[in-house]
């Protein structure tokens, strides 16, 4: 009878598991609700490219857009039988899931968080964007040899581990190669300011401005800026920026404007996917429909429902040579792909804007 | 054959001990400007003799008003020492007088007239008299009673000294004070430990085994001084070994009343500056708050000296005003004995109470000291008692009640983070464990609203029996520390942080919790920090004073995560409160994080302030080549004289763009 008891109970604890799944974790509520929806365009084009009888069994949840939220979606994915994580979408949000998965021993991959620290000593913890190191040092590069800027103000908002994290990445890139940050400049949100940020730096001896800042800070900085302040700066941007009435914005006021991303429609090995994009979604895709497309691509390729988390993330450090709309992914042993390419776009002018090249692939 | 006390270099020794940090010539000139023009030909008139003319100071030879200069014996912050003599009476004075730039400003003038009043209306065999003061036409000066001998500043340096050379008997008094002791003391016994004994015709000799009578009687002496300045109601506000002179007859003077003040007329400038020097001041001169500052500061004061005269060492020791000034404030001084294991344990009682931090605890007057170390030299009880571990423990509470150390964010998070292991582990029972939780929250100086609140939630957490309701606890306290962020409430905001971050600290806490708890608190702190810096910039109050609110940045310094580091080092730096100079230099010095030392550094940076040269010239040998980047162009701006020699390492530096910069620094100067 004891015996019975026994195997019963065993067989309710196995029905009650969790069927293995690919969990998604994607911002689709708050701020980042709109490029949680690029990352879903992402991830639907990549499941249509997989046959539907192989496609995995795969659900979402909400990552929010703060780190807590996050956190909170992560344990959430697991505990509903996620091996396999995609997502999040932030540096901020990736270092504190990545804190949750060396506990949960459940590997994530985050297609579009660049901060160095999200996989530092963390083997749960992977990406398949270029980290700010690579971006730091693509534009670093560009400011300097391409552009001949030798003077630089460097501005961070200093609420954004992204932000500060990939200002300072730059200044060191940019030092490295005898260019000199004569200030760095962080701002609060909470203290406002932003819409003097630029004006504040019209008396700085410098040459131009990096504004590792998101597309929300950047707006009013540009707003608030005179035209002589703007004719001269050069304005460095990141993949932050990226947002509706930019190009417009600066159109016939700015000195210039060059932005590092990491995909451009632009770009010419892209056109079957941007066509794709453009079909289903009827707009072209931005940088984090991209980088999740082919984030999402190799995860689908490597997700088996019979391989444990520590078995997927033995197969995520194998992945040595995966192309992509976004560059190739040459997975590193520290969980983030070596030198994936980077992307120069100049926008100051809507007319001309264009992709320039991209960098270290 | 010019007199060494008068050479440059001799002055700028004497101000380097005087000011208590090393100057060099080019910052003294600026400090102390030539005379020039149609005075300095006034000043210059009499003169006769040939003699080099002294950094900023009157010929030898001249005669101002009466007073023939013959040297010059000393120079502090409010003016140069000449020995000089009265030339109607033939006596020899010291005469003391105020820089020249210092006579145009009118609160100078108002202090140095203050000194003067304040020593004429002292007659007391141990205070220096004054014969005679002016301040007029430009000129000021106050002519004083001459008294040769070793101030107590120098009796110490010659103790050390022997100590490092390992003699036993160091000569302090008498008139063979320069002579080499050694061949005296050989096949002596010492007889005589106290000044006055009439076998010390050969003058004061101490005995490095047994210096305590003698420092006992000497410190007894300065006590009975001040007794007497404080009846008439006098504080001198600067008591220090260098302000208090032996003479060669054995006698001790107190000197230099220029910070002395009435003790009717409260405790610090108009300005509320920071007055005295840094090492033997009172926590209460030492706050940044405007604390009354009364007779107890000087027996503070002069229980540093004692304190130092026993060990040889000071109580709280550091290159920075700002870091002195805080360990004063927060830190216990190392008992004597554990410098000096000789050190008699009533002397070791009386010291320790002469410089306890509350003035409520130290003896009520200097008679009281005076007559308490008479006591041990008379070997009778005295009346001091030594502190038990009970009463330690009770005095910390209340220093931190007091809002000393309001914001100690660590201090608080430790003794939770103790307390709720000892709740886990069962240890104690809920009834004690809940009486230690609020001694630890009283402790903080928060309102008692705050207490039974966070009470009440750690008891709930404490009560949660599976991990579901602990999580559940959590989400609603992490929810309420949200709230009091976004309505600013500060004092409940802080006990919920040192809450959370004692339960984040915690080891056995559900691991699936604390990224969770980790990412909830980093997003809140981060914010704190940023409202504090709005608030601080704009002086609102929000519920907290200025200080507490400076304190919760200063405790955010210590954070784990370099985002929370960052955002207090940057409000820090940028609000460049000088009271918050202590706790970026002292968390740079203890960091062992990379990202936090250049986070702190960035702060010291915005800060711009030259006591941060020493800390930032040692990380230019840092491991990281970014923290020695931030060093190098952190220095650059603040551009100390000898900013060259501090970047000398550089030049071999591992990574070459720091050579680079570094070579341009060089070039940039000219040098190359």
């Amino acid at each position: 009878m004891k015996r019975i008891a026994w195997i019963l109970l065993l067989a309710v604890a196995a029905c009650a598991r969790p069927e293995p799944a690919l969990g998604l974790l994607v911002s689709t509520s708050g701020t980042l609700a709109d490029m949680g929806a690029e990352v879903l365009h992402g991830w639907q084009l990549a499941l249509e490219d997989v046959p539907a009888a192989k496609r995995p069994h795969s659900f979402q949840i909400d990552a929010g857009s703060s780190a807590v939220s996050a956190v909170r979606a992560y344990h959430e994915l697991v505990d509903q039988g996620a091996t396999l994580v995609l997502g999040p979408l932030t540096t901020d949000q990736a270092v504190a899931v990545a804190e949750a998965a060396r506990e949960r021993r459940v590997p994530f991959v985050t297609p579009t968080a660049t901060g160095d620290e999200v996989t530092r000593d963390n083997r749960w913890a992977f990406r398949t964007c270029a980290a700010d190191r690579d971006v730091a040092k693509a534009l670093a590069l560009f400011a300097r040899f391409e552009l001949q800027l030798a003077r630089l103000v460097v501005v961070v908002d200093l609420s954004s581990r992204w932000s500060v994290g990939l200002g300072q990445a730059f200044a060191d890139a940019f030092r490295q190669r005898n260019g000199r940050v004569v200030e760095t400049v962080a701002f609060a949100p909470t203290l406002g300011g932003q819409s003097t940020l630029l004006e504040d730096l019209a008396q700085v001896d410098a040459e131009g401005v990096l504004l590792a800042v998101r597309h929300d800070a950047l707006m009013p900085a540009l707003r608030g800026a005179s035209e002589a302040t703007l004719a001269k700066f050069v304005l460095l941007g990141v993949d932050g920026w990226q947002g509706p009435g930019l190009a417009e914005e600066l159109a016939g006021r700015a000195r210039g404007a060059y932005v590092a991303r990491h995909f451009s429609t632009q770009e010419p090995g892209a056109a079957d996917f941007i066509a794709k994009h453009r079909e289903a979604f009827d707009e072209l895709p931005g940088d984090p429909a991209a980088l999740t497309y082919d984030a999402a691509r190799m995860l689908l390729g490597l997700w088996s429902p019979e391989a444990n988390p520590d078995a997927l993330r033995r197969a995520l450090l194998e992945q040595h040579h995966v192309p992509g709309v976004t560059g190739t992914v040459r997975m590193a042993s520290d969980g983030s792909p070596n030198a994936k390419s980077i992307v120069l776009e100049q926008l100051h002018d809507p007319a001309r804007s264009r992709f320039l090249r991209r960098l270290a692939d | 054959m010019p007199d060494d006390d008068t050479t440059p270099r001799k002055i700028l020794k004497d101000a380097t001990r005087v000011l208590g940090e090393r100057l060099d010539s080019a910052e003294f000139e600026r400090e102390y400007p030539p005379l020039s023009g149609d005075r300095t030909e006034y000043l210059h008139a009499g003169d006769q003799s040939s003699s080099d003319l002294p950094l900023g100071g009157l010929r030898v030879g001249v005669v101002v008003d009466g007073y023939r200069i013959k040297r010059q014996i000393g120079r502090g912050g409010m003016g140069v020492v000449y020995e000089a003599e009265q030339v109607n009476l033939g006596r020899t004075v010291a005469l003391k007088v105020m820089p020249p730039g210092a006579v145009r400003n009118e609160r100078s003038v108002d202090r140095f007239r203050r000194e003067a009043t304040a020593v004429a209306r002292l007659s007391h065999p141990r205070i220096v008299a004054v014969h005679g003061f002016n301040i007029s036409d430009g000129l000021a000066y106050i002519a004083m009673e001459f008294v040769q001998g070793l101030d107590l500043a120098e009796v110490i340096d010659r103790l050390r000294t022997a100590r490092t050379h390992g003699r036993r008997f160091v000569r302090i008094s008498g008139p063979e004070l320069e002579k080499d002791i050694t061949e005296w003391a050989q096949g002596r016994k010492l007889i005589g430990t106290v000044p006055g004994d009439p076998r010390l015709r050969d003058g004061i000799v101490i005995d490095l085994r047994n210096p305590f009578p003698m420092a006992a009687a000497l410190v007894a002496d300065a006590a009975d001084a001040l007794r007497h300045a404080h009846a008439h109601g006098v504080i001198h506000r600067d008591i220090k070994p260098s302000n208090l002179i032996l003479s060669r007859e054995g006698r001790l003077k107190l000197s230099d009343f220029g910070l002395a003040k009435d003790t009717d007329a409260g405790s610090l400038t108009e300005s509320g500056d920071f007055v005295g020097s840094p090492a033997y001041v009172s926590p209460e001169q030492a706050s940044p708050r405007r604390v009354r500052v009364d007779e107890r500061s000087d027996i503070y004061s002069l229980g540093v000296t004692l304190y130092e005269l026993v060990t040889l060492h000071q109580p709280f020791g550091g290159k920075h005003v700002a870091v002195i000034l805080r360990q004063i404030l927060t830190k216990d001084p190392p008992p004597p004995s554990k410098l000096n294991p000789r050190v008699p344990r009533d002397l070791e009682t009386i010291v320790l109470k002469a410089i306890e931090k509350d003035p409520d605890r130290r003896y009520a007057s200097a008679e009281e000291l005076g007559e308490d170390l008479r006591r041990f030299l008379n070997f009778e009880p005295i009346r001091a008692r030594p502190l038990g571990a009970a009463s330690r423990t009770l005095r910390q509470i209340r220093r931190h009640r007091m809002g000393v150390a309001v914001g100690t964010l660590l201090i608080a998070v430790l003794v939770l983070s103790a307390l709720l292991a000892m709740v886990q582990s069962g240890a104690s029972g809920p009834g004690e464990d809940q009486r230690r939780l609020e001694q630890a929250l009283l402790a903080r100086g928060l309102p008692a609203a705050q207490h039974e609140r966070a009470l009440r939630w750690l008891a709930q957490l404490s009560a949660a029996e599976s991990a579901g309701d602990r999580r559940d606890q959590l989400d609603a306290a992490l929810a309420d520390a949200q709230a009091a962020l976004t309505a600013s409430r500060v004092p409940e905001l802080v006990a919920r942080l040192a809450v959370l971050d004692a339960f984040a600290a915690r080891g056995s806490w559900d691991e699936q919790q604390r990224a969770l708890l980790a990412a909830s608190t980093v997003g809140i702190k981060v914010e704190f920090a940023q409202r504090l810096w709005a608030e601080l910039a704009a002086n609102a109050s929000g519920g907290f004073d200025r200080r507490q609110k400076l304190s919760v940045l200063e405790g955010l310094l210590q954070d784990p995560d370099w985002l929370v580091v960052e955002n207090a080092a940057t409000a820090l730096g940028s609000l460049s409160d000088s009271s918050s100079l202590g706790a970026l230099l002292d968390a740079l010095g203890q960091e062992v994080d990379a990202a936090r030392r250049r986070a702190l550094i960035g702060g010291l940076r915005r800060y711009g302030h030259p006591d941060s040269v020493a800390l930032l010239s040692e990380a230019l040998h840092d491991e990281s080549p970014a923290v020695r980047m931030a060093a190098l162009e952190a220095l650059d701006e603040l551009d100390p004289n000898d900013l060259l020699q501090r970047l000398a390492p550089l030049a071999r530096d591992k990574a070459t763009w720091i050579r680079h910069r570094y070579d341009a620094v060089l070039a940039r100067r000219g040098r190359r």
